[in-house]
């Protein structure tokens, strides 16, 4: 058991295995979980609000709850028949409303026992309530165990988590940059950040090195950071950072460092247009908490009248970690991953057809001598091949699936032109020489939709060196209103920018890695599925991106203009005042990113592609919210509006 | 149209001090906030550096205006507003607070003075009451009243001018001259200003 647990530990930084196994265990009446364990599970009542919904959807999947024991699981604010026979785990937030829920429960007597488990810390006053309610429906021994669950976070990949889904609005770019917002309503938001970065270090059972810029929503979430964990790593009785929950000894022998970053240091990115599968599933499909949601058009229906309009079918997928091709192919360029579902297809069909024709030489078993001889080497290879069915229905499974989102990906690449736009804001964002006028691109009916042009516009805006002339811009504004876009987000951005002129240092997009991540071999074969003809074979360069670059500074211990004077902190140091002078002069192994202001899949990608030729280093990603272009421009709009 | 700052220094010999401040930075961000108010000290205080004394100027500062006066006796005044701000407005702004703050604190205290030890208060109030012009300025809604008024005048004039050819033309006491002298002038007077 103690080898299990070391093992678990040693496996570097995973925050969806540590999650996950926190979720098992509190499933398992909070005593740890070990697999294999001989006998049938409990059955339970599994009860949670949206928030423990959102946190458990993209870690367990349905049969992994009934593998739990757990045969129901209900949301908390719905009609509840009584199983006076189970006991029922509850996960949800300690909010008033589902308070007052629980106690309705405990005094119509509706489960068996009660295991009460909060999201994040549950305050003294309501602990009160839920005693109170138990005593006066004599339910007391009925309630088994009421635990702090400290997860208030949602992890969607080994190294990447948001902080919530359901109140997201309340942390959103837009809440922490609008002018009209009070002092107590940014207190507000801030403690709602902190609390589920705090959540997330205790999970993690590590407490970071924290780095962050001056002046920005991120310093005030360092700040109430550090004080945070401070607080807890003093508080002898109670302190979450001893002991078990750290797991077989610390974490690694080094202290992981936390980078907190402004959204505001680069806007580019977020309304950048992507190149790699993940990142474009999430711009241009309806992509959220890792499952997929797509409109598949049917076929015409004949009726006696005449033939109806196609109709509609929607489809969901969920895609996760046990999704091989996934897991190898989220962070590829697309057409390699168009190739590669190609690749999987025929390998499909050459094993498909192996089957059979085993199958058929098994038929012909009496009258063949050939065949009876074959026999005994046929019954080794039919064996294996009944056993590899599972195999390759799940890679049929597959296989179907990527096809559709692949395909669904291609068609807005097709209608879009998206590749011309992904080209032409690389060629922007690293200051290349650009060979077509950004008028023409934005003048032309058939390349994007205005939504598209708005995006290219204001990464044009956001990179120039100089704000473009009085003129010109007023050229740019025309085309743009002409091609159907709404003004509104570019009015925000000069705010922006003038500010960050007036305020700070220019960040740049800089080119200081550029390495060829090697050419696609084959053009597409009309044979394929994938007719990319008119579709460019675009190189990826690997390109650090702001976020990365600073991540790289901090993490290399290199000395830097954009990072020299960054805050430092220490929860650990007995001294609370920071000082810009880090103590620690060692690169960093472990790192994690943080955006105040929301984040993206291709902020992501880039860090993984940073850290995958490093040996032994690894990076999580965070942010406060996940947004896509289109997400991040209503935003930017509703702020531009005067 | 919307005014930023409000500021009043002191051009010493050496350097300029600042006396007192009040900021509107209510439609900047949260985390700009603090950083836009001291872009605008700083830009006040460089600014009636490089003004001579006696002098009024208006400078372009990125989206902002900022229009400084310098009394012949070191008092200076800076607002910050934006382009739409009515210029004129700004300086009667200036030449009121300046003046007000000479009779409310001591010439003496002027060039050793910081916003904690000078006392006075009246610069948040007349800075919020300014966002609107023409409510704060009296000669702004004089001027107003009279466009009005001019309008109506103007008005009425054409209206009562066919009544008066009427009745030049018909008098017999004007002269022969007197009407020739008259259609003349009218001519030559079709966009008499009243004033």
């Amino acid at each position: 058991m103690v080898g299990a647990k070391m093992a678990a530990a040693a496996a570097a930084a995973s925050i969806r295995e540590r999650q996950t196994v926190a979720l098992k265990r509190m499933l398992n009446f909070n005593v740890p979980h070990v697999k294999n364990s001989t006998g049938e599970p409990v059955w339970k009542v599994l009860i949670y609000d949206r928030f423990g919904q959102d946190i458990i959807s993209p870690l367990l999947s349905v049969k992994e709850l009934r593998d739990m024991g757990i045969t129901l699981h209900l949301l908390l604010h719905s009609d509840r028949d009584p199983i006076p026979d189970v006991p029922a785990v509850y996960f949800v937030m300690p909010t008033e409303e589902n308070i007052d829920r629980m106690c309705q429960d405990l005094r119509n007597q509706l489960y068996e026992s009660y295991y009460l488990n909060f999201i994040s810390a549950i305050s003294r006053s309501k602990l009160e309530d839920i005693a109170n309610a138990a005593l006066a429906a004599s339910a007391v021994t009925q309630v088994a165990k009421v635990f702090d669950q400290y997860l208030n976070f949602i992890t969607l990949e080994d190294d990447m988590f948001v902080l919530c889904n359901q109140n997201k609005e309340l942390v959103s770019y837009r809440a922490i940059n609008r002018p009209d917002i009070t002092d107590t309503e940014m207190e507000t938001v801030m403690d709602t950040i902190v609390d589920s970065l705090f959540c997330f270090f205790v999970t993690l059972g590590a407490v970071p090195i924290i780095r962050c810029s001056r002046g920005t929503a991120a310093e005030m979430v360092a700040v109430k950071l550090d004080k945070k964990l401070r607080e807890n790593l003093r508080d002898a009785r109670n302190s979450l950072f001893t002991g078990d929950t750290l797991g077989a000894g610390q974490f690694s022998f080094q202290r992981p460092l936390l980078v907190l970053i402004d959204r505001n240091i680069d806007l580019a990115t977020p309304l950048h247009h992507t190149w790699t599968y993940q990142a474009l599933v999430h711009d241009v499909l309806d992509f959220h908490l890792n499952r997929v949601n797509l409109e598949e058009s049917s076929g015409m229906e004949n009726s006696p009248a005449g033939a109806r309009p196609k109709r509609k079918n929607k489809k969901s997928y969920d895609l996760t970690p046990v999704d091989k091709f996934w897991q190898k192919h989220k962070g590829s360029p697309f057409p390699e991953v168009a190739e590669s579902v190609q690749q999987e297809l025929e390998s499909y069909r050459a094993q498909e057809d192996e089957v059979k024709r085993l199958k058929s030489i098994m038929g012909l078993e009496g009258e063949d001598e050939g065949a009876i001889s074959m026999l005994s080497d046929n019954t080794a290879k039919l064996t294996s091949a009944v056993s590899s069915l599972p195999e390759l229905l799940e890679k049929k499974r597959l296989i179907d699936l990527h096809t559709n989102v692949a395909t669904a990906v291609l068609e807005h690449i097709k209608a879009r032109k998206l590749d011309v736009y992904f080209e032409y804001e690389e060629k922007i964002m690293s200051k290349t020489t650009l060979d077509k006028s950004l008028l023409d691109i934005i003048s032309d009916p058939d390349a994007g939709t205005p939504e598209d042009k708005m995006r290219l516009f204001l990464i044009y805006y956001i990179s120039a060196q100089q704000a473009p002339s009085e003129a010109d811009l007023e050229q740019y504004k025309k085309a743009l209103t002409d091609a159907g876009c709404n003004l509104n987000p570019l009015q925000y951005i000069k705010q922006w920018k003038a500010f960050a002129k007036m305020a700070s240092a220019p960040t740049s997009y800089g080119n200081t890695t550029t390495k060829p991540m090697g050419l696609l071999s084959r053009v597409m074969n009309t044979g394929s599925q994938f007719v990319m003809e008119g579709v460019k074979n675009l190189v990826l360069k690997q390109q650090n991106l702001p976020v990365t670059r600073i991540l790289d500074n901090l993490m290399e211990m290199k000395s830097n203009p954009e990072t020299d004077d960054y805050r430092y902190f220490d929860p650990k140091m007995l001294r609370g005042n920071d000082s810009s002078v880090p103590r620690n002069k060692n690169p960093f192994q472990e790192a994690i990113v943080f955006v105040v202001g929301g984040g993206n899949y291709i902020e992501y990608q880039n860090l993984v592609d940073y850290i995958k030729g490093k040996q032994g280093k690894h990076i999580l990603y965070g942010c406060s919210e996940l947004f896509n272009a289109t997400q991040f421009i209503k935003q930017l709009s509703q702020l531009g509006q005067k | 149209m919307k005014l930023y700052s409000l500021s009043v220094l002191y051009k010493g010999e050496s350097k300029t001090v600042l006396l007192k401040a009040a900021y509107d930075v209510s439609s900047f961000s949260f985390f700009q906030r603090s950083s836009v108010q001291e872009f605008m000290t700083f830009t006040s205080q460089l600014i009636v550096e490089r003004s001579g004394k006696g002098s009024r100027a208006s400078v372009k500062e990125q989206e902002y205006l900022c229009h400084v006066y310098v009394r012949n006796d070191s008092l200076a005044g800076v607002v910050i507003a934006d382009s739409e701000y009515p210029s004129r407005v700004a300086f009667t702004l200036l030449e009121k607070v300046l003046d007000e703050f000479s009779k409310q604190v001591d010439r003496i205290d002027w060039p050793t003075g910081s916003p904690d030890t000078i006392k006075y208060t009246g610069l948040d109030s007349h800075l919020s009451r300014y966002q609107n012009p023409r409510e704060a300025d009296p000669m702004t809604k004089v001027q107003a009243e009279l466009d009005e008024t001019k309008i109506i005048l103007h008005n009425t004039m054409e209206s009562i001018g066919e009544k008066l050819d009427d009745l030049v033309s018909k008098s017999e006491v004007l002269g022969i001259q007197s009407k020739a002298f008259y259609k003349t002038a009218r001519k030559q007077n079709s966009c008499c200003a009243i004033m």
